[in-house]
């Protein structure tokens, strides 16, 4: 039985802004289909670029990245890229307030032939899906900054993309607000979608089957909790092993659930 | 919801911007449409004088200020008369005279008795004038009935009292408003003798009015002739200046319109920099993201061109009721005026969008999501 290619594979990977600021420096990292990735470290490490990078909403100044086994600049339209393979959630929801919530679900399902009554139902049963079904019709501005951030996951579902990336999804919201998002998570993540979440949330971390740690534009540590590991490495070639011995296939991305 | 519910609803989250810029975009579509259709009605009018007589083609003097000013000498019309494919020439003396508040602009001919036939002039009552008669006139069927005048009446003109002979139909509104003298003596009254200002030539049956009108120009250079309305700047400069008044009203129009459209919709790429970001990190392309601010764009200048042709309409109905301007405006509204204000509404959206939308283009992703 042939094993899936990772969900995401970089090689070298580097993000060096205007200033010579050098937000990645080279990070190499494999992310298995169905997995659950946890990227933290102090501020300025580099794990919003690198998120950024995966989403394709920002261009690389040097390495390659894969997804789904195929170089990104292979891929032929990275707004399908972006539409179909990732869904996005940001730290601070970006929803549009002038369209009701059921409306900021539908936006990514636009232009991909899907009807306008489609895109009502199926934005209909995701807000279900996140229990803000009784929402549906609200301005986001009626709602609280909990129930936007998991308005924002349904948006990220809306075209059922292999990934979902989130840029610190509790970042902005009160305990209470964080666990039911934490919880969306967990579910999200048992049913065997691949996650990568940028945290400093202790308690969003533990979500991940993996928790890679960033410094200084680098990867510095993985940690692999009760599930399978990432593999990840650095420019320097060096692969890491996972504090519980199990070795780290880098640059192989061949790891899946187990 | 769909794209078009998504343009609406994002022109509604701002009113009185939307409302201020389609106001904009309306009162320069208004300010060009009214003034092409009074200038089209002026040149309506101007035209409906070479479509009196009926005429093959009419002789003017070339390059005259405008047509009434055309002079045209006795030598003139008979070097007109001989020319071959020539059949017959009507000499006629136009004049524009205010006869009362409600007649500002009343037209006055003066042609020969024998030459009426030629011209399409039919007697409806009463009799021709004498060809020298000094205070006798015929009036058209409408001027008498604007006037309330019959045959019999007296008609005070050119500061004499005129008996009314008869009334005639020329089948054309803009002859049929107007009266007629002896040649002779609206040329006194205008101390113009021997001059005609128009000359309405018909061809011999088989002839090309192009190949007369050749000939005729060949012999009388300083002359000039007019087979259409379109042709009718050759003869009356006014109009062509006119018609340039309009063009550079249009493009002035479309510079400041574009200039306050650009500036809105700068104003709004600037504050939903981050909504465009979002966008494109769910999946627009760039080009669907940039066609969400030109279609808003495009339904304000298409509301604004619409409501600048109801404006237009509005105010060129007042213009005709002020005293000062009652009965010299006939607003022409054509099917290019309509086209001008479409053209103006565009123009200014098109040319104000360029650069708000080339830079929400060019705008990459993780810059606009990170705009503050």
């Amino acid at each position: 039985m042939s094993e899936s290619p990772p969900a995401f594979e970089t090689h070298g990977l580097t993000r060096t802004f205007p200033g010579h600021v050098e937000a990645l420096r080279g990070v190499d990292l494999a992310v298995a289909s169905g997995q659950t990735v946890a990227i933290t470290g102090p501020s300025g490490c580099g794990k919003s670029t690198l998120l950024h990078l995966l989403a394709a909403i920002d261009v690389p100044t040097g390495g390659s990245i894969s997804a789904a086994g195929r170089p990104l600049g292979e891929w032929p339209d990275l707004s399908e890229y972006r539409r179909s393979y990732v869904g996005l959630v940001f730290q601070f929801h970006d929803l549009i307030p002038r369209i009701p919530v059921s409306a900021n679900v539908e936006l990514p399902m636009f232009w991909t032939g899907r009807s306008p009554r489609a895109r009502r139902e199926r934005a209909r049963e995701l807000l279900e899906l996140v229990d803000m079904g009784f929402a549906a019709h609200r301005l986001p501005t009626e709602i609280s900054g909990g129930e936007r951030q998991r308005v924002a996951i349904a948006r990220a579902l809306a075209n059922d993309p292999a990934v979902l990336l989130a840029d610190e999804p509790t970042g902005s919201l009160d305990s209470a607000s964080t666990e039911r998002v934490i919880d969306l998570f967990r579910a999200l993540r048992d049913e065997g979608r691949t996650i990568v979440i940028v945290t400093h949330a202790v308690e969003v971390a533990a979500v991940a089957d993996v928790v890679v740690r960033m410094r200084d534009g680098v990867v510095v540590e993985a940690d692999p909790q009760a599930r399978p590991p990432v593999v990840l490495g650095n420019a320097d070639g060096l692969d890491r092993q996972a504090p519980d011995g199990r070795a780290h296939r880098a640059r192989q991305g061949r790891l899946g659930r187990g | 919801m769909t794209f078009f519910g998504l343009v609406v609803r994002n022109l509604w989250a701002k009113p009185v911007r939307s409302i201020g810029l389609a106001l904009a975009v309306a009162f320069a579509v208004m300010a060009v449409v009214t003034l092409a259709v009074t200038s089209s009605g002026l040149e309506e009018s101007a035209a409906a004088i070479i479509s009196v007589g009926k005429a093959d083609l009419t002789v003017v003097q070339k390059g005259a200020a405008d047509i009434l000013s055309s002079t045209i000498d006795k030598n003139e019309l008979t070097s007109v008369r001989s020319t071959r494919g020539v059949a017959n020439a009507v000499g006629v003396l136009v004049e524009i005279e205010r006869i009362n508040a409600a007649n500002p602009a009343f037209i006055e001919i003066g042609i020969e008795p024998s030459d009426m036939a030629a011209f399409g002039v039919t007697l409806v009552a009463g009799r021709t004038y004498g060809a020298t008669a000094a205070h006798e006139v015929m009036l058209g069927w409408r001027a008498a009935a604007n006037l309330g005048l019959h045959v019999g009446s007296t008609f005070k003109a050119n500061g004499t009292t005129n008996t009314v002979t008869g009334l005639f139909s020329t089948g054309n509104a803009f002859g049929d408003a107007g009266a007629m003298f002896p040649l002779p003596a609206i040329q006194g009254y205008n101390r113009v003798p021997g001059i005609v200002t128009l000359v309405f030539v018909k061809d011999v049956a088989g002839e090309k009015a192009a190949a007369v009108a050749r000939r005729i120009e060949y012999r009388l250079p300083e002359l000039t002739t007019i087979r259409t309305a379109s042709q009718f700047g050759r003869a009356d400069r006014t109009l062509v200046y006119l018609q340039a008044a309009v063009n550079g009203s249009t493009v002035l129009a479309i510079l400041i319109g574009a200039v306050i459209v650009g500036n809105t919709m700068l104003l709004s790429l600037f504050e939903r920099t981050r909504e465009f970001g979002l966008l494109r990190a769910v999946g627009w392309t760039r080009w669907r993201t940039v066609s969400l601010l030109a279609s808003e764009s495009l339904i304000l200048a298409v509301g604004g061109a619409g409501l600048g042709v109801g404006l237009s309409f509005m105010v060129a109905t007042l213009l005709t009721h002020l005293p000062v301007l009652a009965g010299l405006l006939t607003p022409n509204f054509t099917a290019d005026a309509f086209a001008r204000a479409l053209f103006t509404a565009l123009g200014m959206t098109v040319v104000g969008a360029l650069y708000p939308t080339i830079r929400a283009a060019v705008l990459p992703p993780i810059k606009a999501i990170q705009y503050e």
